[in-house]
Formats: structure tokens, sequence, C-alpha cells
């Protein structure tokens, strides 16, 4: 089992002064590790807001400052100089007065980010983004666990292990920046704003800007240099202004409308997500799920007449109000675009490989799929794993816990099938593919659920490859990232 | 640097002297064309050294007894608890021993561990420690 960090790493991390790689990691992605953080960052800044008062109420030097020639005539004989020196000391005393007294605000880049992750929380329902690059651009929700749409721009954003659900947000940020080993960080205080900038020399992506607003530091806009000179900007778009489309089915308006509330519990959420996952719309369906207040609200984007009633009729449950959102036109544009961007012819010698089992278009179409498939499922165990940490699970009753395994069952099986299938087409192009050991994660089914989601990530990546030019060169590691995934989901059994 | 070489219980025309002695030490340095690899550390270091002679041979120096909270516009409940906040800090400061405030002092002023401990004469993994201890005791004091 992963150890936890201690005190003094903890520490050193709040203060952007941890230099091992793997206990920042562990910190990231550890809760009970980040709460820790959290009770030392509020002794901390604690501190810094008393040490700010205590110097604004100290007494003020008693006498003006001396001029530099005067202090120069009572400095020993080796340090003295002539009128020059005079004025050069005096200069330098003012450049240091300015220095102290006008300094621009210090910030860390990792505390500022540590705080602002703890500060800001989930994004609103119903909050959007545009996403704009040489190529695309898109109008699409803060929080988007469709895996479908941005073909291209949700690939890049993998290949340079950068998250595409929610890439406007710190979290986000904090993942890739705690994943890059080499990095120079700064950050530009301006009046409304804290601009974090962090650059690498190793990856896809070259350098990221976060701009934070000051006064809640919450994230309004991200700017992405990839190595390839792509660039995306990502900005906040607004909150959608229909909260019930007028598209919607009559009579759903009312039907919505949340119970009285009552407390949100881990039993209730468990209640949403079974009722989610009986009608598979947790598996990249646009639909955001939060707490507000008592009540637990599902906001929809964009589901057609037949979903948004079966969403509906499934969360009947007090205290769970349901939002049907409509999309915007110009991102329905855009994902068409942007998704029929992929269609590359591959090589010649790819094509040849596949004579006689499928034609280009037929096997292009099942690896998109099984691909889709898998990544889904692993979205929905990883999201599931997130929702449901150990001390939730805790609170629920031996048949609630069934229920919650139940789920993560269903969509480990339903992995299965997919990377099978999956397997089953790369080893048409490397038939010489070995099998894998699986690297054992542990125990609990939440390691082990991250775990194939990042191995998921991987294999989707390295499936894309599968229509690059170059794809004939890449078909070793291809089936080895699928065969990765299949040991992986071994440790289920 | 001048709030700073306060907390050494110096008072504050001696604060102010060593303060001007340590800036002109290092225009000193520089007129002599020897290196400082970081200036910073560098003046807080001198300072530190200057600060604890000068505090061996001139008497402590009882800073004023009101809360470092003063009054402002605030709610009045806000600047109470502001108060008691603050109280709270300078208790729990007494009990820290005098490296683990600097150390303390130094990380508010925006020095790097590195810097601290060249400016104290420590190594940096006792810097962390200190630190840890004395933001540990801290968060006992005001939880």
């Amino acid at each position: 089992m992963e150890r936890h960090a201690t005190e003094e790493q903890i520490l050193a991390w709040l203060d952007g002064e941890l230099a091992d790689a793997g206990v920042e990691a562990h910190i990231a992605g550890c809760e009970q590790c980040r709460v820790r953080g959290s009770d030392l960052g509020t002794a901390s800044d604690a501190y810094g807001e008393y040490w700010k008062r205590r110097k604004q109420q100290a007494p003020p030097p008693p006498r003006t400052w001396k001029d530099a020639s005067e202090l120069m005539l009572r400095t020993p004989a080796h340090a003295r100089g002539g009128a020059w020196m005079a004025i050069a000391a005096s200069v330098l005393l003012g450049v240091f007065a300015v220095w102290r007294f006008s300094a621009p605000e210090k910030v860390s880049a990792a505390e500022l980010l540590g705080k602002a992750e703890s500060t800001v929380s989930t994004t609103a329902g119903g909050m959007r983004i545009e996403i704009r690059s040489k190529r695309d651009k898109m109008v699409r929700p803060a929080v988007w666990r469709r895996t479908g749409d941005g073909a291209r721009l949700r690939r890049l954003f993998a290949s340079a292990n950068y998250d595409w659900e929610s890439p406007l947000s710190v979290r986000s940020y904090r993942a890739w920046r705690e994943s890059v080993t080499v990095r120079s960080d700064s950050v530009d205080v301006q009046p409304q704003l804290y601009v974090v900038r962090t650059e690498t020399d190793g990856g896809v992506l070259r350098e990221a800007t976060l701009s934070l607003r000051k006064s809640d530091l919450r994230p309004v806009a991200c700017h992405l240099e990839f190595r390839d000179d792509e660039q995306i900007d990502i900005v906040e778009a607004g909150v959608e202004p229909e909260a019930v489309s007028a598209e919607k089915p009559a009579g759903l308006a009312a039907e919505a409308k949340a119970q009285p509330a009552t407390e949100v519990t881990a039993s209730l959420e468990l209640q949403v997500a079974e009722a989610l996952h009986r009608i598979g719309a947790d598996l990249g369906d646009p639909i955001e799920v939060e707490r507000s207040g008592g009540t637990i609200v599902i906001t929809a984007t964009g589901l057609d007449a037949r979903k948004s009633e079966q969403l509906i009729a499934s969360l009947r449950i007090p205290g769970v109000e349901v939002r049907l959102v409509a999309p915007r036109q110009s991102e329905v544009a855009t994902q068409t675009e942007s998704a029929n961007g992929t269609a590359r012819r591959p090589a010649r010698e790819w094509e040849q490989r596949l004579t006689g089992h499928y034609t280009y278009e037929e096997f292009a179409d099942r690896v998109l799929g099984a691909t889709e498939g898998m990544t889904a499922r692993a979205y929905a165990l990883k999201a599931l794993a997130e929702q449901f940490p150990a001390a939730k699970e805790e609170q629920l009753s031996m048949q609630e816990r069934a229920v919650l395994r139940a789920i993560a069952g269903n969509h480990v099986a339903a992995m299965r099938g997919h990377v099978q299938r999956l397997d089953q087409l790369a080893a048409i192009l490397d038939p010489a593919g070995e099998s894998v050991t699986p690297g054992l994660v542990g125990g609990d089914w939440r390691a082990r659920a991250q775990r194939l989601y990042e191995l998921s990530a991987r294999t989707d990546l390295a499936a894309s490859a599968l229509f690059s030019p170059d794809a004939v060169a890449n078909l070793a590691a291809i089936r080895a990232a699928v065969l990765q995934v299949a040991a992986a989901l071994e440790e289920w059994r | 640097m001048y709030h700073y070489l306060l907390t050494f219980q110096l008072d504050p025309a001696s604060a102010q002297d060593v303060t001007q002695e340590v800036f002109l030490r290092l225009y000193s340095v520089w007129k002599k064309e020897e290196q400082i690899r970081n200036p910073r550390a560098w003046v807080f270091k001198v300072a530190h050294n200057l600060g604890l002679t000068t505090r061996k041979r001139s008497a402590r120096w009882e800073p004023m007894e009101e809360s470092a909270y003063p009054a402002g516009a605030a709610h009045p409940e806000c600047q109470a608890l502001d108060k008691e906040r603050a109280k709270l800090i300078e208790e729990a400061l007494h009990e820290l021993s005098a490296q683990q405030r600097q150390v303390l002092h130094l990380r508010a002023e925006g020095l790097k561990y590195r810097e601290i401990a060249d400016a104290i004469g420590v190594r940096v993994s006792t810097v962390s420690v200190f630190l840890t201890r004395a933001v540990k005791r801290l968060r006992k004091a005001i939880e």
C-alpha cells in the first residue's frame, strides 16, 4: 500500500518547495493528504495574515533613513570611496527602499493553485466554455463527459495528459502541472487576476497559462501552447440561458422540479447513480450531477425527447432536481466539423494487412466503436469511484454497498467485451503481440478503477495512431496498450 | 528587513541602524566585485547575524502590548474574532523556539527554504522540520 506523505512533505508541497515528484503526485491524488494539507494551510495562512498585520502595526523607524554619504563617512576606511560611491550608495539604498516597500506581491504557483482548488467548488450547472484553436472552435459545457465529439481536440488533450472533460479547471491544470517532472512556474499578479504560467521542456504541451480571478480564485481563462505550434484558448462562455429547453416534451418542466429537499445522504447519491446507470446515462451523456444545498441537481444538455423522458422518469426521487438544457447551434455545427476531420486514409501497407478481414471503413468503425465503449466505461467507473470514496461507502448499508459494487461490476464486464473486440482487431494488424503480466494495483477497487481509466486513455490515444501516416511503426505499441488494459481487467476477477 | 530585525527584540532605532548597516555591507561587497550568489538570502543572513550580535549588547525592547490586529473598518464581531485569533497565535509563538519563530518570519517574508537555511545557518531539511513544528503548533492553537 502506498504510504501517505509526511507533514513536512505536505507543508513543503503547499510552499511549492517539494522536490519529489512521486510524493507530489501522491498528495495530488490522495484526499487524506490534501485534507491534512488544508489544515496546515489554514494555520500557515493565519500566520501570514498575522505577520502582515503585525508589520502594519509595528512602530515606524524613528529617524529618517540616513543619507548614504553620511553613512559612508562612518563606515570603515576600506569601504569608503569618493563622491561617486556616495551617489551610488544613495541610489542603491533608494532602490532597496523602493524594492522593499513597493515590491510586487509574491505568490507561489503551487500554493495559489492549492488554495484555488480547495476554494473553488464544482462548476456551476449549465456553465459553458469556448475552446478555440487554429482549426476548431466549439462551445460546450464546462464539464463534459461525452467521448465522441471534438475528436481532434480530445486526442490532442489526451496526448498532452491534460483533462478534456473539464479543461478550464484548477484541478486539470494542477494534474497536468504535477505530471510534468521538469517545469518552471511564474505568477503574474494583475489588478484583477493571478496569471499562473507553467513551462516545460518535455511533453507535447510546452506551456500552459491559467488565469484566476483574484476575488474568488475562480479560473476564467486558460491558454495552452503545444510543441507543434498549435495554440488553444479556453474562456468562460456564460451560463446557458434556457434552463429548460423549448424543445423539451410538453409537461417535463413541472415534472423536473425537485420534491421538497431532504438531506443529501450517501444513500440518495447512490439512488441517483443507480438510476442513471439503469438508463445508460452514466456513459458519456452530457449530464452533470452536483449537490446544491439539500438537493441533488442533474443538468442534462442536448438530450433528445426520448432520453429526456427516460431521465425524468428514472429520477422521480425526493431531493433530486432535473434541469434540461438545449445545445447551442454553434456547438452542434462545430462538433460535426471536428469529428469529420479525423477520417484519414491509412498507409497502403497498413491497408494490405486488412485484406480478407475488413474494408478500411469497416475496420475504422469497429476500432472507434470499441475504443469509445471502453473509454466510456472506464470513465464511468472512475467517476463512480470518485463519487464514493471509502468514507462515503462506509455510510451505506450492506445492501447498498452491494448495489454500488454491482454497478462497478457492470462497467468492468462491459469493458472486458470492448477490450476483447479491440484486441481481436489489433491482432489482425499485429498478430505477434505478446501477453502482458498485470502490474497489480492492490485491493481497493477505487485504485484499480483509476488505473483502468489511465490505461484506457493511453489505449485510446494509441488506437488513434492507427489512423496516422506512420501507423505501421506504432502497431506493437498499440497492441501492447490493449493487452495492458486486458491484463488490468484480470485483477477484477 | 527592518520588521524582521524588530523580531529580535531590538528597539526601533537599533533595528533601523542594523538595516542600514546590512545594505552598506552589501554595497561594500559589490564594490569589491565579489560575487553573491543570492543577494536576498545574503542580506537576511547578515541581518540575522547582526541582529543577534546587537541584541546581546543592548537591552531588550518590549514590543507594545496591543494585538497585531488593529481596530479598523471591519465588523466589530470580526474584529473580536481577529483579536482573539491574534492572541492565540501570539501565545503559540511564545512556545516556539527562537529559530522556529525566525523560520516562520522569514518564510512570511517570502524567502525560500534554501534561503532561510542560508540565512540562519541550518540545513534545508531542518528548516522544513522547524516550519512544520511551528505550523502544527499554530494549528493547534487556532483550532
